[in-house]
């Protein structure tokens, strides 16, 4: 990495090159052109100070850069109506009017991408300011109802954030769920103890505000970059 | 530290099908008695970085990370892994294809490292898939992990337990 960088001593003179015996050689035309030197100097300064004001200024109207993939659209997002969380209720998306969901289809077995996504999403929760936060939630669907019921999906993504939310749902609803979200899953053989892997679709979907799908998230997005994009969907 | 049976992981080894030339001839020698800090086999190679990533306690599975690196002169391979802590244990590459991750045991050509290189566990990556999970992991504690290498034989460390 500290290689890519050119040495520092040669070539660039740097701004007090006129002070070491080179650079008296250099401006040695008297007092004038030493004040001359100095008065340009003044002027690139302010010229600099005026082209970073002037950035930022730019910086603060441009849109913000989604590291997630933006969906253009604003249909509303597909129900989750025939899913319920622990407690028997019927997941309502309207709950989460002028907030952001993030929607993640996965299963309790899952130790590698599924643990991440949540982690990575609680941390970035835990980047967000307070109201930003308060107005984040997380639903995240069992593709693998024989084994995960709603309660315990609820359980799982709880240990990560006691404000995410699980659900599940008979299978059927859970395909239906699943095709309305692009999300593809697929059991593989169960090994000699009955124990299977689950393949899935690992993204992160984001409902904003507005109720319909805005971003989709690899799973390695980390935290940074997903709280940036939350906090721009919730401005 | 716990040390497995060479037997019991040898045949362990067998029933992962990652067992083709398999030596157990470094067994032994490389890690000597109980490690202090990092424990580096005679052929140079050590584990380094291990951590794992504290479970919801409804779960029995989890994944260890870590990082093999290989100061010695020759390539070596991760032919297995243990810990007292898990049942079973499998290695496994995730794969992400257009958003659909699934797993399947590393191949050996993924579980080579070369002289001089770092062989890397990470997620949504390789990782070293715990099943059989005894009691959750809780975040600071030490979970105890073997990896075996063909050549430089088994070197445990422990896995800090963390979220990051
Ligand atoms: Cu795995």
């Amino acid at each position: 990495m500290t290689d890519l960088m050119p040495p520092r001593s040669s070539g660039d003179p740097g701004p007090d090159a006129n002070d070491g015996p080179s650079g008296r050689r250099r401006f040695n035309d008297g007092p004038s052109g030493r004040r001359r030197f100095t008065v340009a100097l003044g002027v690139v300064a302010v010229a600099a100070v005026g082209v970073v004001a002037a950035l930022a200024v730019v910086s603060s109207l441009r849109p913000h850069l989604y590291t997630g993939t933006v969906l253009q659209g604003d249909e509303p997002a597909p129900s989750l109506a025939e899913l319920a969380y622990g407690d028997g209720t019927p997941v309502d998306l309207a709950d989460f009017d002028g907030e952001v969901v993030l929607v993640f289809f996965g299963y309790t077995n899952c130790p590698d991408v599924c643990p991440t996504t949540m982690a990575d999403a609680a941390a970035a929760v835990g980047l967000l300011d307070d109201g930003d936060a308060e107005r984040t939630n997380l639903v995240m669907v069992s593709v693998d109802p024989d084994r995960d019921d709603a309660a315990k999906v609820g359980e799982y993504v709880g240990f990560f954030d006691p404000g995410f939310r699980g659900a599940s749902g008979p299978v059927e609803a859970i395909d239906r769920a699943a095709s309305a979200y692009g999300v593809f899953y697929q059991l593989n053989e169960p090994e000699a103890d009955g124990s299977y892997l689950v393949d899935h679709t690992g993204t992160l979907m984001g409902i904003g505000p507005d109720g319909s799908v805005r971003v989709i998230w690899s799973s390695d997005v980390g935290p940074e970059a997903l709280a940036a994009d939350i906090a721009a969907l919730l401005s | 530290m716990t040390r497995r049976d060479p037997a019991a992981i040898a045949g362990f080894a067998v029933a992962l099908g990652l067992a083709g030339g398999l030596t157990l001839a470094g067994c032994g020698e490389a890690t000597g008695a109980a490690p202090a800090g990092l424990p580096t086999s005679a052929t140079g190679v050590r584990v380094a970085g291990a951590w794992i990533r504290p479970t919801p306690p409804i779960t029995n599975v989890a994944a260890f990370y870590l990082r093999v690196e290989n100061g010695g002169s020759d390539a070596d391979r991760v032919v297995a892994a243990s810990s007292p802590r898990c049942a079973e244990i499998e290695i496994h590459q995730t794969t992400t294809v257009d958003g659909v991750a699934s797993m399947s045991l590393a191949s050996d050509e993924q579980l080579s490292v070369e002289p001089g290189h770092d062989l890397v566990f990470e997620p949504n990556g390789l990782h070293v898939m715990c099943l059989g999970l005894d009691e959750p992991v809780v975040e600071g504690e030490a979970v105890p992990l073997t990896v075996q290498l063909e050549i430089a034989g088994s070197l445990t460390v422990d896995a800090v337990a963390e979220n990051r």
